[in-house]
């Protein structure tokens, strides 16, 4: 829907683990093992490593674990725990982890074959290889240890910070280390100097940060020249240096007075080195953390903003080429060592993976090839990194359908095909399998939804970089409008396309099909008397065209194009309804039309459109309100076009962090329904039965399924309309020509034993509350009392079945109609409930009473008859013979005379 | 041939009862049928009808027809897998599975995800079964000596067309086998070689078939 990408979200094996922990004060150590597609990862809060190789199908994680746990009484002593607090690994077989006790040598294909190193110092902060994996460089607690990997013996030893030493890295060649501490000070080392007796640093600066987030900053050398990346709180601050001898150059002075910054130009030029500031248009907050990609290029950031951001080295001036947002900060990040891929685990434990990070027509991150096509760079991602995905795909084309969807649909399929049974339980049994590892996807909120037509793929498809598009302008119950963009030539020139638009109805009789060729719409509404078309407002574009096409018989009479330009006319929805065309406009103007073109009306909403969308002549104008945060505020304005009655301007309820996918009216009802990017489908009705008081009443969650995603198109009173896609591709695809699947309207209650018939007995009152409230006749609203009552009295029955008589007793207070207790008498007289039977007798005198001394009193049903009981006795007396009909009973004849005695 | 033996036609007949969904291009209240109601018809939303309405009406130009679950081209598949595997068993298939293809295949095949596939497939499994049947029956036959009665034959999931198919040989000549042993036991010792000339033939001509 909005042109940034989503970042995929996994959940990994610590994110239990950091689930309720609110201030985990460690980095998490997570990182691609270099030549491979699989990650490495930890946590300070576990001993176990996780491996988790996206080249494998499923199962691709590997636990390591062999920090053992230490036994509870040095637990108690020292309060170590033996957890992992740092990983580096320079290959698949020379890896290296370091808990608080001990320090391994570990090879992550075969973890057996681990080498330990007891001698560490202190308690360890960050521990980093060498590039040739000679040496290890340890940060603890005013000192840097370097030690030889070949037999763990210490090499060097030396105070580099006071203070917690935090990070440490090796650039490129090894011949400098970098270390960060928390007396706020980033030193350079030269590590040919280790071997003497007193170690100084080449090169001090001062780190810009906040005292509490010290602990989870990083740092990194670019892996092609002397560069080095330090967060601070402007940005991304790289001090780079011309070569090795710049650094060693040592002029004596640069301990003295590196720290006051005034004469930062005159120390940069006596100390050769380069200090720039990446932070155009970037971070709002403070940079946490910075990485270089494989081929040094780009450099990625994050800050406690959320963000991610990528930017191109070549020119630092510029704005980051991409950014991702997620939910949570950040707190470690990779790059793929092939792809076109960044991964990343956020401080609650989950690992995300950001696709194509780097746009189209910039160098590939790994290799110097240029970016041309996103598609395949997808398949690639997908077979690497979402095995599970595409086995869902796959799985989900293979059946083609909505089966594995509730427990609902399995039993018909049970029903329907015995011998199928086997084959898809199987089948779902696979896919419950997969969905465990697939947990979430989470959108990335622009603060605010852009505006979007109800029924349209345009959003979706327009911005890929497909050749020659097919997308739908508009996918409504009556037919559907269908555009093909033809390019000849990947020349700019647009006025050589032969895009085409075709209308198609549903129903092959309405209206033949129509088909025409243009190349400037992307705005397309279908109503039952024509189609309206428009340009799409963009930026530059001042031009605005409108277009209607009219489906009366007579040829050609109808149609009418307007063009007009001025920049704060540039259209940005369009809605034709029966009667009426409308237009929105940037400036917030709606414009009323006739069908024929002639302007009606004008006037303008509070907030920026959202979307349109009408039954009949009945518009509903969804707008922004206001934004709370990051949440966003819908408003929806429902007028009647015909008398200009504006029914209704309410605020629309949303799931938290939703956008809205679709608003309409249900079919009969005309009940305004929503449906979100969560998934749940809401619905304003009637709260009760005696006030005109709206509520917004969910009426369905369709996320249920994680594998299928619902592309709504309409609904009627017992059924959801809605085209099933996969959950990577959220909207429909125009070849095949989608289908639409009819899903059963289903309240979400909690599930309880008797939340099937619970669920019915609020349908029914729902209907029940709009039947009353549209003024009925006499009939409609007895049948619509004895379906209510039959809910009511289907529920008592399993009360009395259950022995939960209180319940039971319950319900009878909100009978409707006398036949009914009736009907309860009989139910609770077999099961010989006397407490029960004694209420019903009670009860029902008080409603025969009620009844017949205020006929009035309770609702419009008995204000036409006359006021003789003897007459409206015996009206009743006939109502209830006809709804016996309906009211499934057994119908006795002697049962109302014996009933009469309890007058 | 005293035993009723179903003609082809009238088993299609009755698969033809059998539901298939169809996506409907034209809007009709219900319909009222003996099986049941039917409808009403909203373009667009899928239904439940019996075949033989939406055969007609696809050849009305009236309706889609969505393709029953199992005939697609991976199921087919697994199917003809598990099928070659043994040789003596059958593997479950949907009812009618013969008749509801051979018509869809006709009458629909552009709604099919490759028809051509799809219909060599069941093809495949179609002879693939009836080989098999004509093997347990060959190995049946030719077991049968003058002292052992005629052996149980245990033949599970076979479709009504099948069975159909093999009725009327079947019965007739186990009746002539029949006959034989009654004759070959009347008849005493010298009967011996009469009977054991006889099998083979009945098995020549059944194998033939």
């Amino acid at each position: 829907m909005s042109k940034v990408s989503k970042v995929k979200v996994l959940d990994s094996k610590i994110s239990p683990l950091l689930k309720n922990v609110n201030d985990n004060n460690k980095k998490i150590p997570f990182l691609y093992v270099p030549n491979t597609n699989s990650i490495l990862y930890g946590c300070n809060l576990s001993n176990k490593i996780y491996y988790k190789d996206f080249d494998l199908e499923k199962d691709g994680e590997k636990v390591i674990e062999h920090h053992k746990k230490s036994d509870s009484s040095s637990q108690d002593k020292q309060q170590l725990t033996n957890s992992i607090i740092s990983l580096h690994s320079i290959g698949e077989n020379d890896c290296i982890s370091v808990s608080d006790t001990e320090l391994y040598i570990f090879s992550c294909t075969s973890p057996e074959e681990t080498k330990k190193h007891l001698d560490i110092v202190s308690i360890p902060n960050h521990i980093q290889y060498s590039p040739t994996g000679t040496f290890i460089a340890t940060a603890s607690k005013n000192y840097i240890k370097v030690a030889s990997t070949m037999d763990g013996g210490q090499i060097n030893k030396f105070k580099a910070h006071e203070g917690q030493v935090l990070y440490v890295s090796y650039n490129m060649y090894g011949t400098h280390l970098a270390s960060i501490g928390d007396d706020f000070k980033l030193k350079i080392w030269d590590t040919n100097t280790f071997g003497d007796g007193t170690v100084t640093p080449k090169r001090e600066f001062e780190l810009d940060c906040s005292k509490t987030n010290i602990n989870h900053l990083n740092i990194e050398w670019s892996p092609t020249k002397l560069e080095i990346a330090v967060p601070s709180k402007e940005g991304v601050v790289l001090y780079s240096f011309e070569d090795e001898n710049d650094l060693n150059n040592d002029d004596g002075d640069n301990n003295s007075s590196s720290s006051s910054s005034n004469d930062d130009n005159d120390k940069q030029q006596k100390e050769k080195y380069k200090k720039v500031i990446l932070n155009n248009e970037g971070h709002s907050k403070e940079v946490i953390g910075v990485s270089y990609s494989p081929n040094g290029e780009y450099l990625a950031s994050f800050g406690f903003d959320n963000l991610l951001f990528v930017w191109d080295l070549s020119n630092c001036e510029k704005e980051p080429i991409s950014f991702r947002k997620h939910n949570q900060t950040i707190s470690s990040l990779s790059w793929n060592p092939n792809q076109n891929l960044i991964s990343f685990i956020d401080r609650k434990g989950k690992i995300g993976i950001c696709n194509n990070i780097i746009p189209i027509g910039s160098r590939h991150p790994s290799n110097d090839n240029v970016i041309e096509n996103l598609e395949v760079q997808n398949t690639q991602e997908e077979e690497e990194g979402q095995q599970e995905e595409q086995e869902q795909e796959d799985q989900d084309e293979k059946m083609n359908e909505s089966y594995i969807n509730d427990d609902e649909a399995k039993e018909v399929e049970l029903e329907d095909g015995d011998d199928e049974v086997d084959y898809y339980e199987n089948k779902k049994k696979l896919l419950d399998e997969t969905a465990e590892s697939y947990h979430s996807t989470s959108y990335p909120l622009s603060s605010f939804q852009k505006p979007f037509q109800i029924g349209s793929t345009f959003e979706n498809v327009y911005y890929s970089s497909t050749k020659n598009k097919r997308y739908f302008l508009s996918f409504n119950l009556l037919g559907c409008i269908l555009k093909r963009e033809e390019v000849e030539d990947s020349s700019a020139d647009s006025s050589n396309n032969t895009s085409s638009i075709e209308i198609e109805f549903h129903q092959t009789t309405y209206h033949r099909k129509l088909t025409f060729t243009d190349n400037q719409y992307q705005l397309g509404s279908l109503g039952s008397n024509g189609a309206i078309f428009s340009t799409k407002h963009m930026p530059g574009n001042t031009e605005s065209t409108l277009l209607y096409k009219a489906f009366s018989t007579i040829p050609n009479n109808e149609d009418w194009t307007l063009s007009f330009s001025g920049a704060n006319e540039g259209i940005v929805g369009v809605h034709v309804c029966d009667n009426f065309i409308i237009v929105v406009n940037a400036q917030r103007t709606v414009r009323v039309f006739s069908l024929c073109g002639t302007q009606l009306n004008l006037f303008s909403i509070p907030g920026d459109l959202v979307t349109i969308n009408s039954h009949k002549n009945t518009v509903v104008i969804v707008h922004h309100a206001a934004s709370f945060g990051s949440s966003q505020c819908l408003s929806a304005l429902v007028l009647d076009l015909s008398t200009n009655h504006r029914i209704l301007h309410d605020t629309l309820a949303l799931s938290p962090n939703s956008t809205l996918s679709w608003i309409g009216f249900q079919q009969t009802t005309d009940f305004l329904t929503t449906y979100d990017s969560a998934g749940m489908i809401r619905i304003l009705c009637y709260a009760s039965s005696e006030s005109k008081s709206m509520q917004w009443t969910p009426l369905s969650d369709m996320s249920k399924n994680v594998l299928e995603s619902h592309w709504m198109v309409g609904l009627s009173k017992s059924e959801i309309y809605s085209i099933v896609c996969t959950a990577t591709k959220e909207y429909p695809q125009t070849i095949p020509r989608p289908t639409l699947s009819p899903n059963p309207i289903s309240i979400p209650l909690l599930p309880t034993v008797s939340c099937k018939l619970e669920q019915s007995l609020v349908d029914s009152k729902i209907s029940f509350n709009n039947v009353i409230h549209n003024d009925p006749n006499q009939a409609l609203l007895i049948r619509e009392q004895a379906a209510l009552d039959s809910a009511i009295l289907r529920l008592f029955q399993l009360y009395i079945k259950t022995m939960q008589f209180s319940r039971a007793i319950e319900l009878l207070y909100s009978l409707n109609l006398k036949k009914s207790f009736d009907i309860a008498f009989k139910c609770s007289n077999e099961k010989q409930c006397s407490v029960v039977t004694k209420k019903i007798i009670e009860l029902k005198k008080i409603f025969v009473q009620k009844t017949y001394d205020q006929p009035s009193s309770s609702s419009n049903l008995t204000s036409s008859q006359g006021q003789s009981p003897e007459k409206s006795n015996s009206d009743l007396k006939r109502k209830e013979l006809t709804q016996s009909a309906v009211v499934e009973s057994n119908d006795s004849s002697d049962k109302p005379s014996k009933l009469f005695k309890f007058q | 041939m005293n035993e009723v033996s179903l003609h082809p036609n009238q088993i299609e007949f009755l698969a033809e009862d059998s539901t298939i969904t169809i996506i409907p291009n034209f809007k009709m209240g219900s319909l009222l049928f003996l099986s049941g109601e039917y409808g009403p018809f909203v373009p667009s939303i899928p239904i439940d009808v019996p075949l033989w309405l939406a055969i007609s009406l696809k050849k009305k130009k009236k309706c889609t027809i969505k393709p029953p679950k199992w005939m697609n081209y991976e199921y087919l598949n697994e199917k003809y897998q598990e099928e070659n595997k043994t040789t003596t068993k059958f593997v479950e298939m949907p009812q009618h599975f013969i008749e509801i293809s051979s018509l869809l295949l006709s009458t629909a095949a552009e709604e099919i995800p490759n028809a051509n596939v799809v219909s060599g497939l069941i093809e495949d499994i179609v002879k693939r079964r009836q080989s098999k049947i004509n093997h347990s029956f060959q190995e049946m036959l030719t077991s049968v000596t003058e002292e052992e009665t005629i052996p149980v034959l245990e033949m599970k999931d076979l479709t009504l067309m099948e069975i159909n198919r093999i009725r009327g040989s079947l019965v007739t000549g186990l009746a002539h086998l029949y006959k034989i042993k009654l004759s070959s036991k009347a008849d005493g010792d010298n009967s011996t070689s009469n009977s054991s000339l006889s099998t083979p033939s009945f098995t020549q001509s059944q194998s033939q078939k």
